[in-house]
């Protein structure tokens, strides 16, 4: 390897690293010490999920599965479910259009509006099921 | 009878769990990845941890989570080697496959007895429930305590959940200007973190300083099955993109 490699190697360990304490200290915080939020289940959330979820139809369903009567196939099969995306742990609306604004390298750099991206996300987030 | 059933469950756990060889991220990086940890923690989850960690008996300073996270890479059973790893294919990743399809806990078993064959995603979910669950049994709170500690570490190191063929890593020679030659695991589990320093606490505290609200709030996002792709990405482009892909598999 070179030393460019390595430096590169270097900066990508430690960001791992940071991400793992973040990560970790939320999920800790989360099951030992959690803060009511308006995030729970059944908690009117912002946008019109009937549109977010005709967008992303359109839009997501050629990696994720949006829902369960979707026709088109999928070009990647990698990507989650729309369904364990909404059950994922800490899941809300503020949580997923972060997500959504920030760049991921296993995803598209979407554009999405603000209006695109509260429908959207209020779709995502009225899959979630009432597991806990 | 279910509760007692459980509880002789959870003691056997705790006594299969006894020291072994380590599996991921060496001891260094686990101890880095708490120390940060509990940086953020707040301060009532804090006071948990302690209480927790205070009642194990495993563990003879309740207060060093550190040590805590390094725990799970000791154990001897070989029940729970699989939960440190998720075995995505590089080339056709597909997270149910890597996890064994995904098995549900069968009802009334604690996570610590969960079936040998299931993946770091998965247990990071399931001990994190116990966690939450005020109906977990206190040994059990423990064990998963202790589990959660070392797996999202574990989730984070690209090679962990990334494999082109070569065990993730550990066939693939590694030669650099200042090290030993080794092999890809090794380096991204032990060299690449030893670099940044000796003492753990120093080591968090640098990366901490680091740590911009944004990355925070960005980072926490997602959970276990986005973070586990994403990381998954890093070990495709990031790790064995660098080696190139003749080198992985061991050409």
């Amino acid at each position: 390897m070179s030393d460019d490699d390595v430096a590169k190697a270097q900066k990508i360990a430690a960001t791992q690293l940071s991400r793992a304490g973040v990560r970790l200290a939320y999920i800790l915080n989360d099951v030992l010490a959690p803060i009511p939020s308006g995030a729970a289940p059944g908690v009117k959330t912002i946008g019109n999920s009937a549109a977010g979820r005709v967008f992303a139809l359109a839009t997501c369903s050629a990696c994720h599965v949006v829902a369960q009567d979707q026709k088109a196939p999928r070009d990647l099969t990698t990507a989650p479910d729309f369904q364990a995306i909404a059950n994922s742990r800490g899941m809300t609306q503020v949580a997923m259009r972060t997500f959504l604004a920030s760049p991921h390298p296993t995803m598209p750099n979407l554009r999405l509006s603000p209006q695109q991206s509260m429908d959207v996300t209020a779709f995502i987030v009225s899959l979630k099921k009432a597991t806990r | 009878m279910r509760s007692i059933a459980l509880a002789a469950l959870t003691l056997f756990a705790a006594r299969a769990f006894v020291p072994s060889p380590a599996l991921a991220w060496d001891d260094q990086g686990h101890r880095v990845v708490a120390e940060i940890a509990t940086h953020y923690l707040t301060a009532p989850a804090l006071g948990k941890v302690y209480t927790l960690l205070g009642e194990d008996k495993d563990m003879p300073a309740g207060n060093d989570v550190a040590a805590a996270a390094v725990w799970a890479d000791k154990i001897q059973d070989r029940r729970a080697h699989n939960w440190h790893f998720a075995n995505i294919d590089a080339t056709r990743p597909n997270i149910p496959a890597a996890c064994f399809g995904q098995p549900a806990l069968p009802p009334g078993t604690p996570a610590s007895m969960g079936p040998e064959r299931d993946c770091v995603i998965d247990k990071i979910d399931q001990f994190a429930d116990e966690l939450a669950d005020p109906k977990t049994s206190r040994e059990e709170q423990i064990l998963a305590l202790k589990f959660l500690l070392n797996l999202v570490a574990d989730l984070h190191q690209p090679l962990r959940v990334a494999d082109e063929g070569d065990t993730h890593g550990m066939k693939t020679a590694v030669v650099t200007k200042d090290t030993t030659p080794g092999d890809l695991f090794t380096f991204w589990d032990k060299v690449l973190v030893i670099q940044m320093g000796v003492e753990s606490k120093a080591v968090a505290q640098k990366l901490i300083g680091e740590i911009s609200e944004y990355d925070r709030a960005a980072w926490i996002s997602g959970g276990p099955h986005l973070w586990a792709l994403e990381s998954h990405q890093l070990g495709v482009d990031g790790v064995y993109g660098m080696v190139g892909r003749q080198d992985a598999k061991g050409n």
